[in-house]
C-alpha cells in the first residue's frame, strides 16, 4: 500500500505533532519504508485466540489507593487554579 | 562494610568523586544526586552502628536510568518535555533499594527510543572503552557508568534489548528479568506490554544480589506476576552438567560481525567442555520479530506518550488556544517523532498494524515455547555488531536492527542475560542467553559458570583508568 501525503498529514494531526511541510515529506518516505519492511509478517500463519493479549489475563490492578495527594498533583501542573489544572479557554466567546 | 573497615559514606564519596570527574568524558548522568546519596549513606552507617540487620546491598551506591521515578529527583526520560519534572514518588524498584545511595540518574535515549544513547536531549553518552563510540542504548548511561567504575550497579530498562545491547557494547553484565518479575510502577512507560526493569552489573553474582531485592509481586503494576522469588544466590553454582544449550543456526550463520559469531561459538564449546549438551536449533524468525516489535512498540508508545500534551505535567507551550498548546508542548526529538508517527498510523483507521504485530508475536512466542521443550537455554549474540562510532549515521531501520537478536525475549516475556564473551578491535563482544519465562535461576547458573571459567567480565576499559 502506498502511503499518501494526506495520510501523513492526518497522522501528524492525530499524533498532535508539529511537523513542518519538509518534515512531512521526509516522514512519508520513512513510513513507507517501515510499512514495506513489516510486510514480512504477512508470510506468517495467522494465530488463533485474541491477538491483543500478550501474556494471559492481566492481574488485578491496585486497590485504588491514592498515591499522590491533590496538592502533589497540582504542584506538577504548569498552571492551576482553585484546586484544578488550568488550560487555555476551550469555549469561545459568543 | 560489615567488618567495619569501610563506611557507606566513604564508599559513596569514592563513587561520587569518580562520577563527577568522568562526567565530562562519558556524560553518563543526566543529573548527579550527591546530597541524596550522602544522606542515604549516612543513614545506613547509623543503622550499622546500631547493629541493625541490613540487606547485603545496604550502603552500596547505584545509578538509576532516568525513566525510573525517584522521589525529589529529576526524572526527565532524556527529553526536553520532562526537563523540569521532579518526581513526587519513588518507583517500586527504587523503594526496594532505598538503602542504596543514589549517585544520580543515568543518561539514555529519549523516552528509551533508540539503541545508541545518541537521541538524549542532554547530549550523547560515550562508551568508556572508546569515547568516540556509542555505548549502545537505550540504557547507555546505565551501562557506561558500570563499565567506567562510576557505579557498582545500575538499573536499566529493556523493551527490545535496551539493557542487553548496551551491556554488550560496554562489556558489563545485563539482566532482563521475565515480564512481570520486577514491578514497573514508577517506570515511565514506552511500550507497556514489553517494558521490563533490570540490572547492569559487573558480574552475575552482583546481578543475583540486586535481582533478589527488586523482584516480587506488586499490586501497583497490573502486569506484576504472583510468582515466588527463588533464592537467586543459591543458583550461583559452577556447574552446567546436563544443561541443554541451543545455538540458533540461522542467527549465527547470518550474523554480520564474524568476530561476534565466532566468540559465541567459542563460548558454546567451553560450555560443552564444562558438561553442557550443546546442539544447533532453528530460530528463523528474526526479521519477523523485528517487524512485530516495530508495530507493537510504536503503537504502544504513541498511546503512552499521548499524555505529554502540556496539561497536567511536563513542558507547556504558552498559547491562547488549547489545540496550539497541545501541539506546541510536544517538543520531542526526531526519533521520538518518527516512532510516534509510525505508531499513530498503526493505530489509525487505514492500518491494522498493531493487530498484525500481536498475531506475529503469538506465533513467535509459540515457536520459542517449542524450542524450550528441546533445550534449557538459547545461546546467541547479544547484538549483531560491536559498538559503532558516534558519528556513524545509521538510517532508522539499520538502527532498529541492533535489537534484532534481543527482541524475541521481549515479545515472549522471557528472561535473558547478556555477558561479555570476547573482544574485537579492543571493544567488548557480548553474548546472551534466554530461558523459559520465570527461569532466571537457570540463567544465573549458566552465567555464573561462564564467569567462573572466563575473565572477560574482569577486563576494564583503559580509557577511563
Amino acid at each position: 500500500m502506498k502511503i499518501t501525503p494526506e495520510q501523513v498529514k492526518k497522522t501528524a494531526a492525530m499524533a498532535k505533532l508539529p511537523l513542518a511541510d519538509d518534515e512531512l515529506a521526509e516522514m512519508a518516505g520513512q513510513l513507507q519504508e517501515f510499512l514495506d519492511y513489516v510486510k514480512v509478517l504477512k508470510k506468517l500463519p495467522s494465530g488463533t485466540g485474541s491477538p491483543l493479549q500478550a501474556f494471559g489475563a492481566p492481574g488485578p490492578a491496585g486497590q485504588g489507593e491514592a498515591c499522590l495527594s491533590q496538592e502533589e498533583v497540582l504542584a506538577l501542573a504548569p498552571d492551576s487554579s482553585q484546586g484544578m489544572v488550568r488550560v487555555p479557554r476551550v469555549i469561545a466567546d459568543e | 562494610m560489615q567488618a567495619g573497615r569501610l563506611t557507606a559514606t566513604e564508599l559513596t564519596e569514592y563513587y561520587l568523586e569518580r562520577s563527577e570527574r568522568l562526567q565530562p568524558t562519558i556524560n553518563g548522568y543526566i543529573s548527579l544526586t550527591r546530597d541524596k546519596a550522602l544522606a542515604t549513606a549516612c543513614h545506613v552507617d547509623s543503622l550499622r552502628r546500631q547493629n541493625r540487620e541490613l540487606s547485603p546491598l545496604a550502603g552500596i551506591p547505584m545509578a538509576v536510568k532516568d525513566n525510573i521515578a525517584v522521589r525529589g529527583a529529576a526524572t526527565t526520560c532524556a527529553s526536553k518535555v520532562l526537563a523540569d519534572y521532579i518526581s513526587p514518588y519513588d518507583a517500586t524498584a527504587v523503594e526496594k533499594l532505598a538503602h542504596c545511595p543514589l549517585l544520580g540518574k543515568a543518561n539514555m535515549d529519549e523516552f528509551a527510543m533508540g539503541s545508541s544513547s545518541l537521541t538524549s536531549a542532554f547530549g550523547p553518552v560515550a562508551n568508556p572503552w572508546d569515547s568516540k563510540r556509542s555505548p549502545g542504548g537505550s540504557s547507555g548511561g546505565s551501562a557506561a557508568l558500570v563499565a567506567a567504575g562510576c557505579a557498582p550497579f545500575s538499573l536499566g530498562t529493556d523493551t527490545g534489548g535496551s539493557i542487553r545491547q548496551p551491556a554488550a557494547f560496554c562489556g558489563v553484565t545485563g539482566f532482563k528479568p521475565s515480564y512481570g518479575r520486577v514491578s514497573r510502577r514508577g517506570l515511565l512507560p514506552l511500550a507497556p506490554s514489553l517494558d521490563q526493569i533490570g540490572t547492569l552489573t559487573r558480574s552475575v553474582e552482583d546481578a543475583a544480589l540486586v535481582l533478589q531485592e527488586i523482584c516480587g509481586y506488586d499490586p501497583g503494576d497490573p502486569a506484576s506476576a504472583r510468582q515466588d522469588v527463588p533464592d537467586f544466590s543459591a543458583c550461583l553454582v559452577d556447574d552446567v552438567s546436563g544443561l541443554a544449550l541451543g545455538l540458533p543456526r540461522e542467527i549465527l550463520e547470518s550474523c554480520p560481525d564474524s568476530s561476534t559469531s565466532e566468540a559465541v561459538e567459542e563460548a558454546a564449546r567451553k560450555f560443552a567442555q564444562a558438561g553442557a549438551k550443546v546442539s544447533w536449533v532453528s530460530m528463523p524468525y528474526t526479521d519477523e520479530s523485528l517487524a512485530a516489535y516495530m508495530l507493537i512498540a510504536t503503537a504502544e508508545a504513541a498511546s503512552s506518550l499521548a499524555r505529554y500534551d502540556g496539561v497536567a505535567y511536563g513542558y507547556r507551550h504558552s498559547s491562547s488556544t488549547l489545540e496550539e498548546m497541545y501541539t506546541g508542548s510536544r517538543i520531542f526529538g526526531a526519533e521520538v517523532r518518527r516512532r510516534l508517527m509510525l505508531g499513530t498510523y498503526n493505530l489509525g483507521p487505514d492500518c491494522s498494524g498493531y493487530e498484525l504485530g500481536q498475531q506475529a508475536r503469538k506465533h513467535i512466542s509459540r515457536h520459542l515455547e517449542e524450542l524450550f521443550s528441546q533445550v534449557d537455554l538459547l545461546l546467541l549474540p547479544a547484538a549483531p555488531y560491536i559498538a559503532f562510532p558516534l558519528e556513524e549515521e545509521l538510517d532508522p531501520l539499520a538502527m532498529y536492527y541492533n535489537d534484532v537478536y534481543s527482541i524475541p525475549a521481549n515479545l515472549a516475556g522471557l528472561p535473558a542475560l547478556a555477558l561479555p564473551c570476547g573482544e574485537s578491535r579492543g571493544l567488548p563482544i557480548g553474548m546472551q542467553m534466554m530461558a523459559p519465562r520465570f527461569r532466571e535461576d537457570v540463567l544465573l547458573r549458566a552465567g555464573y559458570t561462564w564467569q567462573c571459567r572466563s575473565d572477560w567480565h574482569l577486563r576494564r576499559p583503559r580509557e577511563v583508568e
